[in-house]
Formats: C-alpha cells, sequence, structure tokens
C-alpha cells in the first residue's frame, strides 16, 4: 500500500466509525476482510464517549443541559455526533462546534 | 544491565494530586500526558494551563523527573491535511522540554486522526511496510525533542490484519536508532481477552530488548448494555487496581527487557478515592519487589 493509500483508508475508517451503524459501513468498507463485529461497536462507542466527554469537559451550556434532562442531551448528542465530522481533539474547539451546531439546528 | 525506576502518572484533577501525595514520594519519576497541561489560547495556538505548572513543581519539589506519554500524536496518521497540526504538537512540545526535561517521549500506536475526523481513541494500522515506514518517521521527528522516542502498544478493539504479524511490525517500525517500545502489559491482557489469543504467547514473539519502559494498569469490562446479546469487551480504562493477570506477566517480561528504564503504574483521574491510596501505594511498592526480585 502507499502513503496516500493509507491516507484514503484512513478516511474511510473515520467515516465508518462515526456512522450510524459503523459494522454495516465497515463491511461495505472492506468486504474481503473478517470482520470483528463487536470490536467495531465497542470502538465507535469508545470515540463518542469520548467525544460527549470533550464537549461536556469543554461547554458549560452542554453540562447543564445534560444534569437538567439527560435523556434530551443525549439525544441532541447522538444526532450532532453523527452529522458533524469530529475535527477537535480539545474541549474548548468541540464546545464551539456543538454550539454553532445548536444554533443552526434552532435557526431551522 | 541498567537498573529501572518506579513511576507513577500525573494525572490533571485536584483530588487525584493531593491524595496521591504520598505515592508520589513512593515513586522515583513522574509519567506526563504534556497535553493535560495544555489548553488552547484565543489564536488557537496550545499554550500551559494550570497543571502545567503544579506538575512542574510535584517533580522540582521532590528533586524527581519526568517522562512523557503524549495522547494527541497520533503516530500513524497518513493525511497531509494533519501535518500542520502535527508540526504545532511538536513544537509545543520542544517548549515543554525546556522546563520539564522528559527523560524520554512516547505517544501510542495507531491513528487518532483519521482523514478530517480526530478520533481521540487509537486506531490499528495496517501493518505493511507504509504504515511502518511512516511511524519511523514520525519516532524520529519527535527525537528533536527528546533523543529516545517512542510508541506504546496499543489497546485495539479490531485488527487490520493478524495479532500474529504485530511483532514483525514492531520490528520494522523500531529499526531507527534510539526509537523504543513502551510494552503496555494492560494493553496486552486486553488485547488478548478481546481478540482472543494467549498474552504470554504474544510476548514470546516479541523483540523486548527495545522496550524502555513497562506499563501497568487496571481496567474494567464494558457494561453488558454496550453490546448485542449483553457480551462485553476488556476497556483499556486505568480505572481500576491492577488486576493478577496483569501481576503474573510483569516478572515474566523483565528479564528480557535489558534496556528498560522505568515501570510505570498509570491510574486514571476520577478513579482514586481516600480509601485507595494504600491500594496505589502497595502497588507501587509491589512494582519495586518484582523489580528487585527478576533483575
Amino acid at each position: 500500500m502507499r502513503r496516500d493509500e493509507l491516507a484514503d483508508l484512513q478516511a474511510r475508517l473515520g467515516r465508518a466509525l462515526v456512522a450510524e451503524d459503523p459494522v454495516a459501513a465497515f463491511r461495505a468498507l472492506l468486504p474481503d476482510q473478517p470482520l470483528d463485529e463487536d470490536g467495531v461497536r465497542i470502538a465507535a462507542l469508545l470515540i463518542a464517549k469520548l467525544r460527549f466527554q470533550r464537549l461536556t469537559n469543554g461547554s458549560r451550556r452542554a453540562l447543564q443541559w445534560f444534569e437538567r434532562d439527560a435523556e434530551a442531551f443525549t439525544a441532541a448528542f447522538r444526532r450532532y455526533h453523527h452529522e458533524v465530522v469530529p475535527d477537535a481533539l480539545d474541549p474548548w474547539r468541540e464546545a464551539e462546534r456543538f454550539e454553532r451546531w445548536l444554533d443552526d439546528d434552532a435557526a431551522q | 544491565m541498567a537498573e529501572a525506576e518506579v513511576g507513577i502518572t500525573l494525572q490533571p484533577e485536584q483530588a487525584y494530586l493531593e491524595l496521591l501525595q504520598p505515592a508520589f514520594d513512593d515513586a522515583d519519576y513522574f509519567e506526563v500526558a504534556p497535553e493535560t497541561t495544555w489548553r488552547v489560547d484565543r489564536d488557537g495556538a496550545w499554550v500551559p494551563n494550570d497543571y502545567w505548572r503544579r506538575f512542574l513543581e510535584e517533580g522540582r519539589s521532590r528533586g524527581k523527573p519526568f517522562v512523557a506519554h503524549a495522547v494527541l500524536g497520533s503516530l500513524g496518521t497518513a493525511a497531509a491535511s494533519d501535518r500542520d497540526r502535527q508540526q504545532r504538537w511538536l513544537a509545543r512540545l520542544a517548549e515543554d522540554q525546556e522546563q520539564f526535561a522528559y527523560r524520554w517521549i512516547t505517544d501510542h500506536l495507531g491513528a487518532s486522526v483519521l482523514g478530517e475526523h480526530a478520533l481521540a481513541l487509537p486506531i490499528a494500522l495496517p501493518m505493511d511496510d507504509a504504515a511502518a515506514d511512516l511511524v519511523r518517521e514520525r519516532l524520529v521527528a519527535l527525537q528533536q525533542v527528546a533523543p529516545d522516542a517512542g510508541f506504546e502498544n496499543s489497546a485495539f478493539y479490531f485488527l487490520l490484519g493478524d495479532w500474529r504479524d504485530e511483532p514483525a511490525f514492531f520490528e520494522r517500525i523500531l529499526s531507527a536508532p534510539r526509537t523504543h517500545l513502551l510494552l503496555d502489559l494492560h494493553n496486552v491482557y486486553t488485547n488478548a481477552q478481546n481478540l482472543g489469543f494467549d498474552a504470554r504467547d504474544y510476548l514470546d514473539r516479541l523483540d523486548l530488548s527495545r522496550v524502555i519502559e513497562v506499563h501497568v494498569s487496571g481496567g474494567v469490562d464494558s457494561p453488558p448494555e454496550w453490546l448485542p446479546g449483553g457480551a462485553t469487551r476488556r476497556l483499556d480504562s486505568h480505572d481500576a487496581a491492577v488486576p493478577d493477570e496483569v501481576w503474573e506477566l510483569l516478572p515474566l517480561v523483565l528479564p528480557r527487557c535489558r534496556n528498560l528504564r522505568g515501570v510505570t503504574l498509570e491510574r486514571m483521574e476520577g478513579t482514586v478515592g481516600e480509601r485507595d491510596v494504600d491500594d496505589v501505594r502497595g502497588e507501587l511498592r509491589r512494582i519495586r519487589e518484582v523489580l528487585r526480585a527478576t533483575r
């Protein structure tokens, strides 16, 4: 595999791991590869959990919403996670993304 | 065989730092995830946060050195779009190095940035030459900051290949001088549990002469509601005592780690209460006893 091919594979893996059905996305991406379905599910869950932690560490608004109404916040976070590419590794940028998404969502 | 020391992680949490003061006296060195000492300023640059000074004081007041175990290097990311971030990460580390004087720097094997997706969880690499070359180049770049650089065998929840290929993949990565393996025994145990192999068999296949540091830590199984049918997987969560299975591996590997410089006890913030302090101190003592008995 060349480096550009590795970069392309990683980009597609990244998309699969935040898809609503990561196992189906993996099967479509690597149809010939043996698939550890539960391993993919756990990885996708941990990625979402880490993003959730980043967000609630970085956004007082998100944390207060979660503490006030965990069910509604979790539903909103799930939509956010699937709709917005996770491109922030630190809490502050994650908070910015989420709050912009919330404002856009409200405007619609 | 060089004498290896005993280390403990510093975590960015007030309670952790206050409760574990006696344990910090027990350790020979401190391990820091540099990114936990940073924040992002208004211009988007990484700058020191309050823990940067606090960690430095913990070390300086006791005369104890630091090692770095980074989390955001994403050593296996191939995307050109991540290069600017990687350069800024290296530059921040270089600034920290002037104060922390990290004896060595490691990060996790894998890619936590996949294309434009910053996932924060290391994802396994295909175990081929392209990936090995890439990680080796990143380690060599890291040597601009500290002459000894390495990667940790990560806990991967799925592989892009066969676990039996990992030892040869590690050797291809570590072909440059003064590049090292950080052998995380809980990750070996976790992968063995989750991917279905024998931890001892795996360790027998590794060249342990490249190990600069060993990690011991604990973890838990995933909640049964996470997976269909109530199945569980071992998590690399660092939130519990070191399990017997990991203690059993430690004396097996130490005699083969002839260039070892430290064994570090890892523990996550938010997981240490008053009742855990004696246990953590006991774990540090146990590491020291195993080191004395086996080297």
